[in-house]
């Protein structure tokens, strides 16, 4: 009875995606599939949440496991604190990434990797589910199956893509899920958990943005 | 009087002179680029400038436009434009208006030669020799957010020595072309203007130096009638 529903899921999965990335909508639309609560907590001044990380690189057998918290602050950007297997945070703000880990401090602008600038965009526009701003870089899907929707975003131009192939993003009452397939055919897959809608940032968490 | 006679005579010499240079020296006058010339005929490898010559031939055929307008579509429709006009003008092979993402990674050749192209900053980093500082910043790579932002694999560089000096070099690039941060990988944006590289590929290396020297003789009304919505 398991292996029957386990080989029915597996089915369903590659049609699921390909049904996804049928036909592009438009931003209007694509916002109209998504959940109450999750377009709600998308307008608050932040959004912070715990996330758990796996990356499935084509060079190593096994993904690379990481779980955290994160914070996302309109118009400031995304701390996204590693806690295991290593504690680090990593801050995307502007068109630069900060990495911080034991007092040390290390800043990569948009001079060094410009690629960042991009990625600092597209995660400011995933978390307020921007789509009219994601929708000028990327083609956007979108589906909703009872109360699960999904998301799909194909870079428009190919400059984009040796970036970054597709991602999708997975939810129902709260966004749960993002899966981002980069430039080289690797797969990330973060799911997200107790995401909370602030209005207020607290100060500390102020304080960590430069 | 005979000095006077004197010097008229070296005048005339030397305009004779100057002009047998002019008339005669200058046209066959080039730029050779290629260092092993330089070598002692000896010591010199057919091999070698063989496939120098190809390579430098394969380069100088090439040529770059970068359109930029203030806005991203502006740039993008009016690099479309020239796209479309370099392809009626029949005078290259081909024209690359979106060249496909495989194009816009670094090359087999770049790839190999990664490792000896370091900029100097890191290498005065990895001069110095801080080991357990290195491993620390390639361990946080691997698990950044923002890994695919990167160039080369992180299990490749994770260091990204290759994609700092491959910034460096279009740094270098971008401050010669109006200060506009130009990427080949994602198109980057500077004093609020967009810019579109696009790669032609001209039949011969004659003909592209010639039209290079037109473009760059006309280039204003050139670009002008290929892309009006970009001026």
């Amino acid at each position: 009875m398991r292996a029957g529903l386990l080989m029915a899921l597996l089915l369903a999965m590659p049609t699921a995606r390909a049904e996804l990335f049928t036909a592009p909508l438009r931003a209007a639309d694509v916002e109209a599939l998504v959940s109450a609560e999750t377009r709600a907590s998308a307008q608050g001044a932040a959004l912070t949440g715990d996330f758990v990380q796996k990356k499935f690189l084509a060079e190593l057998p096994q993904p690379l496991r990481s779980s955290g918290d994160f914070v996302y602050a309109r118009d400031r950007g995304v701390i996204w604190r590693v806690r295991q297997p290593l504690s680090a945070e990593y801050i995307l703000a502007g068109n630069a990434l900060i990495t911080r880990e034991g007092g040390i401090e290390q800043r990569l602008g948009a001079d060094a990797q410009p690629g960042l600038a991009a990625v600092s965009r597209l995660f400011a526009a995933l978390f307020a589910l921007d789509l009219e701003s994601l929708e000028r870089d990327f083609l956007l899907y979108g589906e909703r199956r009872g109360n699960h929707w999904s998301i799909g975003l194909r870079p428009r131009h190919t400059a984009l893509a040796s970036a970054l192939i597709e991602a999708r993003l997975d939810g129902s009452r709260q966004l749960e899920q993002v899966v981002i397939i980069d430039g080289r055919g690797d797969r990330t897959e973060v799911e997200l958990e107790h995401l909370q809608s602030v209005k207020v940032l607290p100060a500390d968490a102020l304080a960590r943005f430069p | 009087m005979r000095q006077v006679a004197r010097f008229r005579l070296w005048l005339v010499a030397m305009l004779l002179l100057l002009t047998f240079f002019g008339l005669h020296t200058v046209p066959s006058l080039k730029v050779d680029s290629n260092l092993l010339a330089m070598l002692p005929v000896q010591q010199r490898d057919p091999g070698a400038e063989r496939a120098s010559r190809r390579v430098s031939d394969g380069f100088a055929r090439r040529l770059l436009f970068l359109v930029g307008a203030e806005e991203y579509p502006l740039a993008r429709t009016a690099a479309a434009e020239l796209a479309t006009n370099l392809r009626a003008s029949s005078a290259f092979d081909s024209v690359q208006f979106e060249p496909d993402a495989a194009a816009l990674r670094p090359s087999d050749a770049e790839h190999a030669a990664r490792f000896g192209l370091i900029a100097a900053p890191d290498r005065a980093r990895l001069a110095a020799g801080a080991a357990e500082a290195l491993r620390d910043e390639a361990l946080r790579a691997l698990y950044s957010p923002a890994g695919f932002a990167r160039l080369t694999a992180v299990v490749d560089d994770p260091l990204g020595l290759f994609d700092h000096q491959l910034a460096r070099h279009c740094q270098h690039l971008a401050a010669r072309l109006s200060k506009a941060a130009f990427w080949p990988s994602v198109m980057g944006a500077r004093s609020g203007c967009w810019y579109w590289p696009r790669l032609a590929t001209a039949r011969s290396r004659k003909r592209s130096r010639n039209l290079w020297r037109r473009l760059c003789g006309r280039r204003a009304s050139l670009l002008r009638r290929a892309a009006p919505k970009c001026w």
